[in-house]
């Protein structure tokens, strides 16, 4: 066990980080929650910004993330506990009030969970609020027995004495503590004397998930609740011509029907645009209020609407040509090094070649939906989101309320994905909260709606080529993407990073390389599908790569590890899998007579390492069935592995349900896919077997979220190559021919 | 109206077309039962009628009149639905959670019927979609609650 020293001027180890947990802990918080005549000892206390104690000993932490499946409701209490010495069954999570010391990202400027930042970003500042708290309690037991505390120890949320045999709950000490200043700079443990982090704890919430009484924002149940649902112009951006709303508002239950803003740019003109600049919105989506989903969705049956203009012009097809008019255009420069045209002109030998991918959905299970009450000047808003501050910016425009007189709730979301970074539905919801004040009311989206609503990851065609010199070494790496992201329209970026952020990334030691980009408008909106750039990205770079060794006949890994001199983290990941798959680089036949091989793939994507091997076959109708995936992930220091295995699991069930399947269709500006039997996703019959091993490290952790979606696609395709000798350039994989 | 019982309490409903699925969360307030694509294709919805697996999503409430409907918030009553949510927690399945209701009641009624099944069995049985990937900790959880039931079967038969 370490000994406190509360050094108040060391600052140790400490790097970027420190200034945000430093400036939170020195942030003078009071008591909450208790009302002033009950005595000390049954008040709770908050010791600092994310830690409350409670007078039965228990802890509550205060989570500025939200909780969508990927585990950090335990994981952050996790950070806590490690520092403050407590056990997981004394911790309770609560969501952190809208505040700045809850904005961990980018040097405190943003509180978003996602771009698998959470644990990267939270795991010093927490641990920060752990330590300190313990340290206060280490005080208080100080002063309560007149000791020294270097002699005092923690365990299990009780401060000893081991000298006196004394020992206090921290419970007990609240009352002391309370009258203490927080510390700051108190010094974490070292990796080796952790005892809870890097182990497999249970998750906080699965007991709950379990027996149906977690809640989710679609089951937000507030008094004198209405339920609305809406319908969206099918046509991207189509607004309302006419609209017959009498025979719906004769329907049982039905309280109103309005027409609402459709939110599309919910970001870019709510969230980050100046509060008193007006958003350009399209009026193009009707609600039916009433006072049951059912009879919103009944009486939706009955409205009379016409909707006109939009991106009427707009299809995924017609795109997709001009993409490829322009595949052999010269692109603007990303990242390069030596020169490219130089040595593909003087090359022996050289490849091109052209991907493309598909418009995807989320498909989260959860449909969107949020709740909104307007009352008496005062927001509440209910809602799975990925960004509190940005609910509480949406909700204060459109009622045009200060930002104090916005409260947020956010239950457990049923799937993010990257789908709820984009908040339509709250504008949706808080618009018709402002047209009927004064009565919550539930806004809930059909799947319909959601999937043809949708914020879908782009469609993007890439242009590889290659040079090798007479030696069969690569000279010239030329990749170049085409198309459009999120980022550039909700107005946090240009169009690059949405297109190109991971092919920047990868780490293949190539003399002359040229990384590129071309512009191409998207007018339906795209936005970020679980690893953003990363999920196109890892598709065309490892399904090229993979070209490149056939192409001078080298092995697919060796081929790799031979660019890899100056990367041995990467090479690292790649040795790891390529161990546990026992790499086989030429089909086999199995035991069930068929024939089986194997593709790789590795991706650096949000600062994680992961390297697949996937072993596929097909079958006699040509459908592809991948029966193993093995994945070797350097992401730093693992917290919980129960956890991280959970999210390589499903990170690679989601990349492979993409490339084996799901594509999404535009024609004439509207979705024609309608729900799941046209957009089918992966079932439990064509989930893989998966063998995850985390590479060693006491490097700072980096996320898990996102990382193991890239690599899947090209080493699923990677195999079908050794296979059937077919390079596949197109996704979804959908059924072979024989 | 439409008379049900809903975890053995007495419901009457006025729409005989309503869907199950909004009976059960709307009139009865039960809210574990979730709503994910309104077509019976995803089995988030998923219910036992009479200690069957029914999709309530397309299930209309006139169908369970005079029939047991249990939801995700009753399983436990019954001794191998409380093995089976056991196996889940220690498991650790459950991701996001949304789909998890309708998995588990999709699992007590594979189970009901088939109550040792292979690994094939289980894989074949699973009809739920999960967008978290979820599937290979639930098999491990089916796994594991068949195998608890058969010892707990076991150890009655003895006593």
């Amino acid at each position: 066990m370490n000994v406190l020293n509360v050094s108040l001027n060391r600052r140790a180890f400490m790097g970027a980080g420190v200034a945000v947990g430093a400036m939170m802990l020195t942030v003078s918080l009071p008591s909450v929650s208790a009302p002033r005549h009950q005595t000390a000892r049954k008040t709770n206390l908050q010791l600092n910004a994310f830690v409350i104690l409670e007078p039965n000993g228990s802890v509550t932490v205060l989570t500025p993330f939200v909780e969508m499946g990927q585990g950090v409701h335990t994981a952050i209490p996790m950070l806590v506990a490690e520092e403050l010495d407590i056990t997981m069954d004394q911790v309770n999570v609560r969501e952190a009030p809208l505040a700045p010391e809850y904005r961990l990202h980018f040097g405190g400027k943003s509180r978003y969970t996602g771009s698998s930042l959470t644990i990267k970003d939270a795991f010093i500042p927490l641990r920060q609020a752990g330590a300190a708290a313990r340290a206060m309690l280490l005080q208080s037991a100080a002063q309560k027995w007149n000791v020294p505390f270097d002699e005092l120890s923690t365990a299990a949320g009780h401060v000893s004495h081991n000298a006196s045999r004394r020992t206090a709950a921290y419970g007990e000490l609240v009352a002391i503590a309370a009258r203490l200043t927080p510390p700051k700079d108190v010094p974490l443990k070292n990796q080796t004397d952790f005892r809870l982090i890097g182990t497999p704890a249970d998750r906080l919430d699965a007991v709950t998930k379990t027996q149906g009484t977690a809640q989710f924002g679609i089951d937000v149940s507030p008094p004198e609740l209405l339920v609305a649902t809406v319908k969206q112009s099918p046509v991207f951006g189509g607004s309302i011509r006419r609209l017959n709303k009498e025979a719906a508002l004769k329907m049982p239950g039905v309280v109103s029907v309005e027409i609402v803003p459709n939110g599309t740019y919910s970001i870019r003109d709510y969230a980050i645009a100046p509060a008193n600049q007006t958003p350009k919105e399209t009026f193009g989506t009707i609600a039916v209020v009433a006072d049951s989903f059912w009879h919103a969705k009944t009486a939706m049956e009955k409205v009379i609407v016409e909707y006109e203009g939009g991106a009427e012009g707009f299809s995924d097809q017609a795109f997709a040509k001009k993409l490829r008019n322009r595949a052999q255009d010269d692109g603007v420069i990303a990242k390069s090094k030596g020169d490219v045209r130089a040595a593909l002109a003087g090359a022996a030998s050289s490849i091109s070649a052209v991907y493309e991918v598909p418009f995807l959905a989320h498909m989260t299970m959860e449909p969107m939906n949020c709740s909104a009450l307007f009352k008496d000047g005062q927001c509440t808003v209910w809602t799975g989101h990925q960004d509190a501050d940005w609910i509480a910016k949406i909700a204060a425009k459109i009622l045009d309320i200060q930002l104090d007189n916005v409260n947020v709730i956010t239950p457990f979301l049923g799937g993010g994905f990257g789908r709820r970074s984009n908040n339509d539905y709250v504008v949706q919801a808080v618009s018709l909260a402002k047209k009927l004040p004064g009565q919550p009311i539930k806004v809930i989206w059909s799947r319909e709606e959601d999937i043809q609503h949708d914020f879908y990851r782009p469609k993007v065609l890439a242009s590889f080529q290659a040079g090798f010199d007479s030696d069969d070494n690569p000279t010239a790496y030329r990749h170049l993407n085409i198309g459009d992201g999120g980022q550039r329209q909700q107005g946090l970026a240009s169009h690059a990073p949405a297109l190109m952020d991971s092919a920047v990334n990868q780490p293949y030691d190539i003399p002359n390389k040229s990384i590129e980009y071309l512009f191409e408008e998207i007018p339906i909106p795209v936005g970020f599908w679980r690893s953003v750039s990363g999920a196109h990205n890892g598709f065309f770079i490892e399904s090229f790569v993979d070209e490149m060794a056939d192409a001078v006949s080298d092995d697919p890994i060796a081929f790799r590890l031979s660019l890899l001199g100056r990367a041995p983290r990467f090479a690292a990941v790649l040795n790891l899998v390529s161990e546990m798959a026992s790499w086989n680089g030429k089909p086999w036949k199995a035991e069930d007579g068929s024939t089986h091989a194997m593709g790789v793939a590795l991706h650096q994507d949000h600062n994680t390492i992961a390297a697949q091997i996937a072993e596929v076959s097909v079958d006699r109708q040509g459908e592809p069935i991948v029966h193993k995936v093995w994945c070797a992930v350097d992401c730093g220091i693992v917290i919980n592995p129960s956890i991280a295995t959970m999210q390589i699991e499903g990170g690679i069930a989601f990349g492979l349900s993409a490339a084996l399947m799901e594509k999404v269709e535009v024609l004439d500006g509207r979705v024609t896919n309608n729900n799941f039997y046209d957009y089918p996703v992966l079932t439990a019959q064509q989930m893989p077997d998966i063998d995850v091993r985390f590479v060693d490290s006491d490097a700072p952790p980096t996320g898990l979220g996102e990382p193991a979606t890239p690599p899947i696609p090209a080493a699923l395709c990677n195999a079908l190559f050794t296979l059937t000798g077919e390079r596949i350039r197109s996704l979804p994989v959908g059924r072979l021919q024989l | 109206m439409v008379k049900l019982n809903i975890n053995g309490a007495a419901q009457e409903i006025d729409d005989p077309e309503m869907p199950l699925l909004w009976a059960i969360r709307e009139q009865a307030g039960l809210t574990g039962t979730k709503f994910g694509c309104g077509s019976g294709v995803c089995g988030a919805c998923t219910i036992h009628i009479d200690g069957n697996a029914v999709r309530s999503c397309i299930t209309p409430a006139s169908f369970a009149e005079g029939k047991d409907i249990t939801t995700i918030e009753a399983l436990s009553k019954d001794r191998n639905g409380h093995l089976l949510q056991q196996a889940w927690i220690d498991e650790n399945v459950p991701q996001c959670g949304y789909c998890q209701s309708g998995q588990i009641m999709a699992a007590a009624s594979f189970l009901k019927h088939n109550p040792a099944p292979t690994d094939e069995e289980i894989r074949a049985g699973m009809n739920v979609l999960c967008r978290c990937g979820t599937y290979l900790r639930m098999h491990a959880a089916i796994a594991r609650a068949a195998q608890s039931s058969d010892e707990s079967f076991t150890e009655d038969s003895k006593s």
